[in-house]
C-alpha cells in the first residue's frame, strides 16, 4: 500500500462517455519505436494525467491527439485515434481543423511577440471568428484563467512583460477561447514556481466542467492532486492505466508501484 | 598550536606565477594596442574628409544653398549636386522596392518551406553572388543589360533602370541573408504554439514568424539599402554619368559614388571640382551614419 495523503479522492459521478479512444497506437521515430501498441480511453469531463520516467512516450502520445506530431519528418504513426468515433487520420479531417477541437499548451510559456490581447486575438481570427465577437470572447477567457483582473488595464501591452505563471495562463486562454473540446497540456508547471503552479491546478479543476484535459507531467504528486486518471508509462509502454485514488493507493503492475514508490525514475 | 608551518598549498598559493602575469599582461596590451589603432584610423578618416569636404563652403568659394541646387556646370564653377544626390536615393530606393520582397520570400523559402535544400542549395549560392566583384555586375549590366534595355524598353539603355536593376541583384545576397539569419532566430515555440491553434503553415509564417522577425528583416533591408547607396564602380558602368533629373527611368543620370568615381582622376587637388567631389563623399558618409542610426533604432527591442 503506497502513502500519497494528497491523493484525489474518486469521485463516483465520472462522465462515462468516451472522448479519445486510441486503438493499437504505434509511433516510431526512424528506428526508434516510441510507443508501442497503446490502447487507451480517455473520458469526458475528466482530468487523466500521464506519467513516468523521461523517455517513457507520455509527450508522445500526447502530441498525437493534436497531430502535432504531422511536423515531424520521420515519424511514422500505425493504429487509430478516434476522437467522438471520428479517426482522426482520415482523408477528410485537417490537423488545423482537428487542433481547433484539441487545444494544447507547452512546457515553456510561449506567448507570440504581441499584445496580451492580439495573442488571444490571433486565435479568433485563424478560425474566422466575425470582428465584433473577437473583444468579447478575449475578455471572457481572460475572465476564465483568472488573468482579466491582472491585465485588464493593458490588455494592448506586450504579453512578454507578463510573468511565466501569468503567461502560462494566457496561453491556456488563448486556447480555451477556440473553445475546444479536448485540453492537452504538456507539463504546463514545470517552468513555473510553486504559487503559480497552485493556481493553474485550481483552473484545471474548474475547466474540467467544460473541458476533457489530459495533462503531461514529471511531478507524480501533482498527478495524484488533481487528475481523476492517471497512466504510467515506461519506455513506450502504458504498463496501467486507472483511478488515480487506484493507481496512487494499490496499484496492479509491480512497475508501477516501484516508480511511485521511488524506486527508480 | 604552530602558526607559522607552511603546508605545501600554503606556499603554492603564496607564491605569484609570474609567467601568467605575464601572459595576462601581454594579451591585454594585443587587444588594447588593436582596438586603439582601429579608433585613431576611424578617428583621423572622418577628421579627413569632414575637414576636406566642407573646405569648398569655408573658402567661401560655393555656398550651401548653391551646393544644394539643381544647377550643375562644373565649367563655369556651378556645383548644384541636388540631382545627383537625388539620383543616389532614387536607385537606392527602386533598388530596395525590387530586392525586399524578393530577398525575404526567398529567405522564408530557405528557412522554414525547404530548410534542408535552401541549407544545401540556395546558401551557397547566395554566397556566390555576394563573392562576385562588383565589377563583374557592372560589366555584365553594361553587356547584356544595357543593349537590352537601348533596344526593347526605351532610351539609349544607360539610366535608372538599368542601375535600379544592377543594383537590385547586388544587394540580394545581403537582404537574404540578414533576413535568414531573423528567421531562423524566431524560437521554435512560437511556431508550435501558432500550430497547436490550429494555423497553417502560411498563417504561422505570415503572422508569427515574420511579424517576430520583423526588426531583423527592417535590418536586412537597411543594410541592403547602405550597400546600394554606397555602391560606386557597377553603378557608374550603367548608369550613363549625365547630372540630369533623376525622374525618368530611361534617361541618363549621375549618382554620388559615380561622380566621385568618374572624376577624382581627371581634376587637380587645388581645383573647386575636386573640393566637391570631396563634399559629396561628405554627404555619403553622413547618409551611411543615418543608416546605421537607423538600424540602431529598430533593433532597439520595444519591449521586455
Amino acid at each position: 500500500m503506497l502513502d500519497f495523503p494528497f491523493v484525489k479522492k474518486r469521485d463516483p459521478e465520472l462522465s462515462n462517455t468516451v472522448t479519445v479512444e486510441t486503438k493499437k497506437l504505434n509511433v516510431h521515430y526512424g528506428s526508434s519505436h516510441a510507443l508501442k501498441n497503446i490502447d487507451l480511453t480517455l473520458y469526458e469531463k475528466t482530468i487523466t494525467a500521464f506519467i513516468g520516467p523521461s523517455g517513457c512516450g507520455k509527450s508522445t502520445l500526447l502530441r498525437c491527439i493534436n497531430r502535432m506530431n504531422d511536423t515531424i519528418a520521420n515519424a511514422k504513426i500505425t493504429g487509430d485515434i478516434l476522437i467522438d468515433g471520428v479517426n482522426i487520420h482520415a482523408d477528410t479531417i485537417h490537423a488545423t481543423g482537428l487542433r481547433k477541437h484539441v487545444g494544447m499548451v507547452f512546457q515553456k510559456p510561449n506567448p507570440f511577440y504581441k499584445s496580451i490581447f492580439e495573442n488571444i486575438a490571433f486565435a479568433l481570427r485563424i478560425h474566422q471568428t466575425p470582428k465584433k465577437d473577437i473583444p468579447v470572447i478575449v475578455e471572457d477567457s481572460l475572465k476564465r484563467v483568472g488573468l482579466w483582473e491582472e491585465v485588464k488595464d493593458r490588455l494592448h501591452e506586450s504579453a512578454l512583460q507578463l510573468s511565466g505563471g501569468q503567461q502560462q495562463r494566457l496561453c491556456i486562454a488563448r486556447t480555451i477561447a477556440m473553445n475546444p473540446s479536448i485540453i492537452l497540456l504538456d507539463e504546463p508547471t514545470s517552468a513555473l514556481d510553486p504559487i503559480s503552479t497552485e493556481k493553474i491546478e485550481k483552473l484545471l479543476q474548474t475547466l474540467k466542467q467544460d473541458f476533457t484535459i489530459v495533462i503531461v507531467t514529471h511531478n507524480m504528486h501533482q498527478a495524484a492532486r488533481i487528475s481523476d486518471y492517471t497512466a504510467y508509462f515506461h519506455l513506450g509502454n502504458m504498463i496501467e492505466i486507472g483511478h488515480t485514488e487506484q493507481i496512487f493507493t494499490t496499484p496492479a503492475q509491480t512497475k508501477t508501484e516501484d516508480y511511485l514508490s521511488g524506486k527508480f525514475g | 598550536m604552530e602558526k607559522n608551518e607552511k603546508t605545501s598549498l600554503a606556499v603554492q598559493l603564496q607564491t605569484p606565477a609570474k609567467r601568467m602575469f605575464w601572459m595576462e599582461w601581454r594579451g591585454r596590451s594585443i587587444t588594447y594596442i588593436s582596438v586603439w589603432i582601429v579608433i585613431l584610423v576611424l578617428l583621423s578618416l572622418l577628421w579627413f574628409i569632414t575637414s576636406k569636404g566642407l573646405q569648398p563652403f569655408l573658402n567661401g568659394e560655393v555656398t550651401l544653398s548653391q551646393f544644394f541646387s539643381s544647377n550643375w556646370n562644373p565649367q563655369d564653377n556651378k556645383f548644384g549636386s541636388l540631382y545627383i544626390m537625388l539620383g543616389s536615393f532614387m536607385v537606392t530606393i527602386c533598388a530596395t522596392i525590387i530586392s525586399a520582397p524578393l530577398g525575404i520570400s526567398a529567405a522564408v523559402f530557405m528557412t522554414e518551406i525547404a530548410p534542408k535544400w535552401g541549407k544545401k542549395v540556395l546558401q551557397p549560392t547566395t554566397e556566390i553572388l555576394v563573392g562576385i566583384p562588383s565589377v563583374v555586375y557592372g560589366f555584365i549590366g553594361l553587356t547584356l543589360l544595357v543593349p537590352f534595355i537601348g533596344k526593347f524598353v526605351g532610351g539609349v539603355g544607360f539610366g535608372l533602370l538599368a542601375g535600379t536593376l544592377v543594383l537590385s541583384i547586388m544587394i540580394l545576397p545581403t537582404i537574404i541573408s540578414i533576413s535568414v539569419d531573423a528567421i531562423e532566430s524566431v524560437p521554435q515555440k512560437y511556431r508550435e504554439g501558432s500550430y497547436a491553434l490550429g494555423a497553417t503553415r502560411w498563417q504561422t509564417i505570415w503572422r508569427i514568424v515574420l511579424k517576430t522577425a520583423l526588426p531583423g528583416l527592417m535590418t536586412a533591408v537597411v543594410l541592403g539599402m547602405a550597400r546600394a547607396f554606397g555602391e560606386a564602380l557597377a553603378v557608374q558602368m550603367v548608369i550613363g554619368n549625365v547630372p540630369n533629373a533623376p525622374f525618368d527611368f530611361f534617361t541618363s543620370i549621375s549618382t554620388l559614388t559615380s561622380m566621385i568615381t568618374q572624376n577624382m582622376g581627371n581634376t587637380v587637388p587645388s581645383e573647386t571640382f575636386n573640393q566637391i567631389l570631396w563634399s559629396m563623399g561628405l554627404v555619403l558618409l553622413l547618409i551611411t551614419l543615418v543608416f546605421i542610426l537607423l538600424i540602431r533604432f529598430i533593433t532597439r527591442r520595444r519591449d521586455a
